[in-house]
């Protein structure tokens, strides 16, 4: 049964993707962030160009009241308006306290009437922040150019922001290279130019130009966040966590910086090394839903259950969202809550409504955890009313998950033929994955081998499973490529063609005594070839690694029937009544091997 | 009748008086009222110029003013201020106090034709004529050297009251005055004592927020320890940070903290600490056991950005002062004046050597370019030798 050969955690916990913004003023005067991708697209991407360009507002909350205090000191500078109109520093502290209170005009006023009495760069300059405050971008262009533009790098790299802004590329590098050549080593020009170098796909140049950046400003955790990108797009994930490592030792509050590092870190599969950073953060800012998700995923990975509801619940004060409460659910599970488990994923589906992408991953759960309570029916009926409509925005690799539990409902109720059908829309579905083709395709096999025993159609559907891994075995994970493994070598030994199994055998065997699949599998071979005390010992070990007593029983139950079926082979028929008989009788066991055993009893009898 | 229409009778009624406590004439309100388009300088006073007849000299009177809102905190610190000042008598570089509270009746006719006598207590300080504004304002007309000059002049003036244990907790430029308007003979002064203390002043409130100036206030003073004695000190300090980060930039140091957000979080992430503890002691504790995690976070603003006008030659020297003056845990202040005042002297003197080099330099150039010229004259008229008397074709 597929479930049985199921190789690692179907359960989904999921953490909204965050892009990771591209900062290179961290002044915050630009106010522009480029955002590239997550962690998880970005590698997905391998530094594709990318079309999207977001301005995003710098947030400000106000606890200890600044704006009173600006309000206060620009009342207080206007007094002293009448004297010290003409002096440049005074109409620059004017304007800015007029910007930061609000009344744009007011600076725009004094700005331009300074300009007009006499030229100078710096009033220039407010007057084109003014202006780009103000939305006139086209007025502050003109502002911009009339000063100096070839020594001036300020309104090169401003007028290169308002290009940037309205998405013209193109012209705001030609300002930026007329910035680089005024200073090559000028720190906001290269951390520009390499937001854009990297925004264009272009990371290799991206890095270079941080680096240089780097030269004059070691101590920005900025910096560091932006060549961790780039080495991220580059594949380059030792790197990145160097970077990200040094971005958090800078600023541990830097937000960006620990979505980033901890996302890397759940991808390597190394959650624990983010627990630290991420509770530091929230000691001091309990208000980020990105960081507490992130908090609760690393804790579920490493084990900490309780803490992980705890960052939940936090994470459910701020947002109440769907996936927050299949979250939930997933750690009430775990900790054996299993009512609250179902009230939190029932949630989950309720608040994702119509959403069927949001809606796939605490179906698919809630299909396991009915799968789990042997309610096959229910889980066949929600599953199909899922799969009837629309899946194209789901990703592959769920629907290929949801697919899976489908084809365990159904053979579990003895469905077979819809199974088989199903099996092949998935396959032909054109949003699964490479990862979730191959789960599919090792369960084709399956299917084949051991249900229809369709030899034909199980030698295609292997030839084609071995293909996938052949081509895109970067893209499968290792996991998966052990279950096909796995799936091939048991398959070839039910048709007896013990040297094809042996030979996938041998891809598995760093796995035996560690995985129960890969131990019973090669004991199988061994009671096959007639080393009957060998095999019985590996199927004892593979008996011990299963890790729930259903798991225990059907492996017992496979061993009890393939030594019925050897002693049959052998002509001891005594031993082999004996086995089968303990095959039958397994409570716990697979239907189909009964059934069988039942059918070879009847012959020898 | 409306606030501004009894200020207006009381500084009409106190300007009639021709010698006020039998020695102050010509008495002239100075920030009431206040000129067209602009608000009343001075929150909680009225301050009046006069000529001290005896003493022969100008002079400042500053009243309560009895017409603003009903504050006991501001009306107690207006009666302590006298007695702070009289700390300061006979110090140099502080604000002397002529006369301590005394206190004017004026005669006020009330609706229905009855009159009534108002109270008003007064004190009188010496008066300070020259403010300090335009090495703030008006930046681009005074040099670095100056700006260095005025700032220790600054420091000096901030010593001064500290050595006598009065702290000032609203340092500001508005609340700096010089005697002079020539920089060489020139002496600040710290005035406006209105939210100052003395290390045995007792506390006038239970609970403390900023008492001075928002925008040159210490981080820990929004924490709730503005109105700590221990920490009074290096809350000055703080100022003096901020207010040499504007005498080289042209925005307000408040601006730049402002605009890194982690400002924010870390006062909000304390302050929410601290209102765990209900004793002053134990929230200095816990201020100093957390405030640890945020060195790295809370730099304050660069005062040697590309947009300042620092001397690249100087900028080392007087940044690392000023971070060490704007450290945002109170415990890492630089509060040594002797240190501050010698970085100050450093950069000054590097200054000097600059100008000196300079022109050792332009001296060079100019005999350079001498020596080039007459060696071209003496080439020519070795040529016109040549050519023209010798007759040999060059």
């Amino acid at each position: 049964m597929l479930n049985s050969q199921s190789f690692h955690k179907l359960k989904e916990i999921e953490a909204q993707q965050k892009d990771i913004d591209i900062i290179f003023d961290e002044e915050g005067q630009f106010q522009l962030a480029f955002e590239v991708p997550s962690a998880v697209r970005l590698k997905a991407n391998h530094c594709k160009a990318i079309d999207k360009i977001s301005v995003t507002e710098l947030s400000a909350q106000d606890p200890f009241n600044f704006r009173e205090i600006y309000r206060k000191e620009f009342i207080n500078l206007s007094n002293k308006y009448e004297r010290f109109k003409n002096s440049t520093s005074f109409v620059l502290k004017f304007a800015g306290l007029a910007s930061l209170t609000g009344e744009l005009d007011k600076a725009e006023h004094i700005l331009s009437e300074s300009i007009n009495n006499e030229f100078n760069a710096k009033v220039l300059h407010k007057l084109g922040d003014t202006l780009i405050l103000k939305g006139r971008d086209d007025k502050a262009i003109e502002a911009f150019e009339k000063t100096n533009l070839d020594n001036d790098i300020y309104s090169n790299l401003r007028i290169a922001f308002i290009h940037t802004k309205h998405n013209n590329i193109t012209k705001a590098y030609k300002y930026l290279e007329h910035a680089q050549n005024i200073d090559p080593a000028d720190y906001r020009t290269r951390m520009f130019m390499g937001a854009i170098q990297l925004n264009n796909g272009q990371c290799e140049k991206a890095i270079r130009s941080f680096r240089v950046a780097s030269s004059s400003k070691k101590d920005s955790s900025v910096l560091h966040v932006n060549l961790a990108a780039s080495h991220w797009s580059l594949g380059h994930s030792d790197k990145a966590i160097i970077e990200l490592k040094k971005a958090i030792k800078i600023n541990p509050l830097n937000e960006n910086a620990l979505i980033f590092y901890s996302d890397i870190m759940h991808q390597n599969n190394d959650n624990s090394k983010s627990i630290l950073p991420l509770e530091f953060y929230v000691s001091l800012n309990q208000k980020s839903e990105l960081i507490w998700e992130r908090l609760a995923r690393a804790y579920y990975f490493t084990g900490k259950f309780s803490k992980a509801k705890f960052a939940l619940e936090n994470q459910l004060s701020i947002s109440n969202e769907s996936y927050i409460y299949n979250n939930l659910g997933l750690v009430h599970w775990q900790l054996k809550e299993h009512r609250l488990a179902l009230d939190c994923i029932s949630e989950a589906v309720d608040k994702a409504g119509n959403d069927i992408k949001q809606l796939a991953i605490p179906l698919l759960n809630m299909a396991i955890f009915l799968i789990e309570k042997r309610q096959y029916k229910d889980s066949a009926k929600l599953l199909k009313r899922f799969i009837s409509q629309n899946t194209d925005n789901v990703d592959g690799k769920i629907l290929a998950k949801i697919a899976i539990q489908y084809f365990i409902s159904l053979e579990a109720l003895e469905e077979t033929s819809s199974a088989a059908v199903e099996l092949r829309n998935f396959l032909d579905k054109p949003n699964i994955d490479i990862e979730g083709r191959a789960i599919l395709l090792c369960c084709k096999t399956y299917f084949d081998a051991v249900i229809s025993k369709d030899q034909e159609e199980w030698a295609k559907s292997t030839k084609m499973l071995l293909s996938l891994i052949k081509e895109h075995k970067s893209d499968i994970s290792e996991g998966t490529i052990r279950f096909a493994y796995n799936n091939i070598a048991f398959n070839c030994l039910l048709y007896n063609t013990i040297t094809d199994a042996q030979y996938y055998i041998n891809k598995i065997m760093k796995f035996v005594n560690i995985d129960p699949y890969c131990t019973a599998t090669l004991g199988l071979s061994n009671i096959k070839k007639g080393r009957i005390e060998e095999g019985i010992k590996l199927y004892e070990t593979a008996i011990s690694l299963a890790n729930n007593r259903t798991f225990k029983d059907r492996i017992r139950q496979r061993m009890n029937f393939e030594l019925g079926k050897y002693f049959i082979s052998i002509g001891n028929y005594k031993d082999a009544v004996k086995y089968l008989n303990k095959t039958i009788k397994e409570t716990n066991g697979y239907k189909y091997v009964s059934n069988e055993a039942n059918n070879i009893m009847k012959t020898i009898q | 009748m409306s606030d501004d229409d009894n200020r207006d009778f009381l500084v009409n009624e106190v300007c009639k008086v021709k010698l006020l406590n039998d020695r102050y004439e010509n008495i002239k309100c100075v920030n009431w009222p206040p000129k067209p388009g602009e608000d009343k300088r001075g929150c909680f006073s009225l301050v009046f110029k006069a000529f001290d007849s005896k003493a022969g000299k100008n002079v400042a009177i500053k009243f309560y003013d009895p017409f603003i809102p009903p504050d006991a905190y501001r009306m107690a610190c207006f009666q302590r201020e006298p007695d702070i000042l009289n700390n300061l008598l006979g110090k140099r570089r502080c604000l002397q106090l002529i006369e301590g509270m005394s206190t004017h009746t004026v005669k006020v006719v009330v609706p229905g034709g009855l009159s009534i006598d108002l109270s008003c207590g007064f004190f009188v300080t010496d008066w300070v004529e020259y403010d300090i504004d335009d090495y703030f304002l008006g930046k681009e007309h005074n040099t670095a050297k100056a700006k260095l000059v005025l700032f220790r002049h600054i420091v000096s003036a901030v010593e001064a009251i500290h050595n006598c244990s009065v702290f000032h907790r609203d340092l500001k430029p508005d609340n700096m005055k010089a005697d002079s308007i020539k920089p060489d003979d020139r002496m600040v002064l710290v005035i406006d004592f209105g939210t100052a203390a003395r290390y045995v002043s007792s506390k006038l409130l239970k609970e403390y927020r900023p008492v001075g100036a928002n925008a040159y206030s210490a981080p820990e003073t929004f924490l709730g320890f503005a109105g700590e004695r221990e920490i009074a000190k290096l809350t000055d300090i703080y100022a003096l940070g901020c207010m040499l980060y504007e005498l080289f930039n042209d925005s307000y140091f408040i601006q730049g903290l402002i605009s890194n957000p982690n400002i924010n979080i870390a006062l909000t992430s304390l302050w929410l600490k601290l209102a765990n503890y209900t004793a002053m002691e134990d929230k200095i504790k816990c201020f100093k056991r957390e405030v640890v995690n945020f060195y790295k976070v809370v730099e304050p603003p660069d005062i040697a950005s590309a947009a300042s006008t620092l001397p690249s030659s100087i900028s080392h020297i007087i940044k690392y002062l000023y971070e060490g003056l704007v450290k945002f845990d109170y415990n890492q202040r630089q509060s040594n004046y002797d240190l501050i005042r010698s970085r100050i002297d450093i950069a000054i003197k590097i200054l000097d050597n600059e100008i000196h080099q300079k022109k050792v330099i332009e001296r060079k150039k100019q005999y350079k370019a001498n020596l080039a010229d007459k060696l071209q004259r003496k080439e020519a008229k070795l040529n016109h030798y040549l050519q023209n008397i010798k007759r040999i074709p060059c």
